[in-house]
């Protein structure tokens, strides 16, 4: 992190990244590519939220599905009971998330470290179990279904269409990973980034120099519980069926393993990450299902975590950059 | 406390810059402070010395809002900071440095500079509500006066280097230029000179001179006697956290007590 020395750098993965999802389906419509490509946009946007905690501030939340899982409920009955338009929903959905995350916020940060981690994940925990018991709110196990599916009406159209095709579904979401990404970007590398590396590194220094480390923590913690809430109450448009199993916690081993194994708090690092491991289980699905049973997937990904974070503690983006600085080195001294 | 104050300054009539009163901090039932009162009056340079476990830092951190005493105030031009955030004081003009030298290792060197003065500028920025477009403006003047810093301390070549690729003494002038970067009135440092080799002391005790003619006010605790002697104006004497000297470096050597304190009987 460097915001006094500004280079393009940081923008070239992001936006190669984009070209190539907005051009890929111009080659392959198959259903299969489409799906993938959905839950790239999807677990890029959720890992990067994610990461703004996480990764800038260092505090690892357990939690985030719940921004996920409420936006999403709370879209089954803005979009369900009241009619409202899907950006509506998404924009609702994200305001009220920003304000719980601020809440949980003031009461979770007064914690630390493992036990911070440790705080969310019950949070999580008790509201996946909430969710599943108010059968009344939540349709409980058997899930609320019949969400809407989003409507585009453009200046120029005589009626809205009606988004049902996953092409057309792709190309609605992919302005919102942008739109992710800007803000990813915009947060880190300006002086508010600057801070949010101050208060990860050293909160007692930061105190010193004037930063209020809670200040921070806060805004990144809205803005990350913003993204995820407005990403569930995408979702929940998408599939239209939302269960209490959405916000389980395997949804943040995910996080964790893109995310750490990427490489926490470098966009590049987040992005590798998140390619990766959203492309990898399809895959494994695809190719041998009668090998890769999910439970030994959740098991692979508990090993990969482990040997990264001892031996790659900064992740595939660190490894990539080391060889790549060693690769120099030899260059030059071979010069 | 005004007497005393007065009996040691004859000629200055201003208020002191900080005034420390009656302070007592206590861990678990150890007291680490025990009605400590103290000042610094503008421009000073003054030490705080003892042995180790007197309370120096304890007093540092009481001062900069780490601790909250459980006794006594703590003024600053005036005005109560007994039990204010770190992060306000340091707004209004108090900065400091760690013994255990903090720097924040991934940033780059100049933004570890730039990092410290920031919050200073926006401090003023969130009192005009409609403020735009002036940030491009205040990092551009965080920059600038982090690189006449730079030059300053002899960090320049290392600008934009990770703070954590500097070894321990770059460390200490970095966090050193860190403390002057806010433009503060009272800068605190804790342990300038240790553990750093003679020329780099020399260094250190030359650049808080020049930045003390500049109208800077230093309180420093050291316990390189050397240094504390040729630097302070004043010396302030603590021991099992009780203030039992005070006075100039000449009058300190004399002291039975601080001999005492330093020596056993």
């Amino acid at each position: 992190m460097n915001i006094s020395k500004q280079s393009l750098r940081p923008f070239i993965l992001p936006i190669v990244l984009l070209v190539i999802m907005a051009l890929l389906p111009l080659f392959n419509q198959s259903g299969f590519t489409l799906n993938v490509l959905i839950n790239v946009v999807r677990w890029l946007i959720f890992a990067l939220a994610f990461d703004l905690v996480a990764g800038h501030i260092g505090s690892v939340s357990l939690g985030q599905p719940i921004f996920y899982g409420i936006g999403a409920y709370l879209t089954a009955y803005l979009a369900g009971k009241l009619g409202l338009g899907w950006l509506g929903c998404m924009l609702v959905s994200a305001f009220f998330m920003a304000l719980l995350a601020l809440l949980a916020g003031l009461a979770f940060f007064r914690i630390r470290h493992v036990t911070f981690a440790i705080g969310t994940l019950g949070a999580a925990i008790v509201t996946q179990l909430v969710a599943n018991s108010a059968e009344k709110l939540t349709g409980g196990a058997l899930c609320t279904t019949g969400v809407p599916r989003p409507q585009l009406l453009l200046p120029f159209m005589e009626s809205a269409i009606k988004i049902s095709k996953p092409i057309q579904f792709y190309y609605l979401f992919l302005p919102f990973l942008i739109l992710t990404l800007v803000v990813y970007l915009a947060v880190t590398k300006s002086r508010i980034g600057r801070a949010f590396t101050a208060v990860r590194e050293d909160e007692v220094r930061a105190s010193a120099v004037g930063i209020y480390p809670l200040r921070y923590k806060l805004v990144a913690f809205a803005l990350s519980g913003a993204l995820i809430g407005a990403l569930g109450s995408w979702q929940a448009q998408y599939v239209t069926v939302i269960c209490p199993s959405d916000m389980a916690q395997d949804i943040t081993t995910s996080l964790l393993i893109m995310v750490f194994v990427g490489g926490a708090g470098r966009l590049s690092g987040v992005i590798i990450g998140g390619v990766i491991f959203s492309i990898l289980p399809p895959f494994l699905q695809a190719v041998g299902s009668k090998y890769f049973q999910p439970a030994y997937q959740q098991i692979l990904y508990g090993l990969i975590l482990v040997g990264v974070m001892l031996y790659m503690p900064d992740g595939l983006d660190g490894l990539a950059s080391r060889i790549l600085r060693r690769f120099r080195g030899i260059r030059k001294e071979g010069v | 406390m005004e007497m005393q104050h007065q009996s040691n300054q004859p000629g200055v009539q201003q208020p002191p810059l900080l005034e420390v009163r009656g302070i007592t901090k206590r861990f678990d039932g150890v007291v680490a402070l025990h009605q400590v009162n103290m000042h610094v009056n503008p421009g000073e340079r003054v030490s705080l010395i003892g042995p180790n476990g007197s309370g120096k830092t304890t007093m540092f951190n009481c001062i900069t809002g780490f601790y909250r005493p459980e006794e006594g105030q703590v003024l600053y031009k005036g005005k109560e900071i007994t039990y204010k955030r770190p992060d306000k004081i340091v707004l209004q003009g108090i900065t400091r440095t760690f013994q255990n030298v903090k720097i924040f290792p991934t940033l780059t060197v100049l933004d570890n500079l730039a990092v410290s003065i920031q919050q200073h500028q926006e401090e003023n920025l969130l009192k005009r509500v409609f403020y735009t477009g002036g940030i491009k403006k205040f990092e551009r003047k965080a920059v600038e006066i982090s690189e006449s810093l730079l030059e300053l301390v002899g960090l320049v070549q290392m600008r934009n280097e990770r703070a954590a690729s500097l070894v321990y003494g770059q460390r200490k002038l970095l966090e050193f230029a860190c403390a002057l970067a806010p433009d503060p009135d009272l800068i605190m440092l804790d342990e300038p000179a240790a553990g750093v080799n003679t020329a780099m002391v020399d260094q250190m005790k030359r650049l808080i001179l020049d930045v003390n003619k500049q109208g800077k006010t230093f309180l420093i605790v050291e316990h390189n006697m050397g240094v504390v002697m040729d630097i302070s104006q004043r010396i302030i004497v603590l021991d099992y956290g009780e203030k039992i000297a005070e006075g100039k470096p000449a009058e300190i050597k004399q002291d039975p007590r601080v001999q005492e304190a330093y020596f056993g009987k």
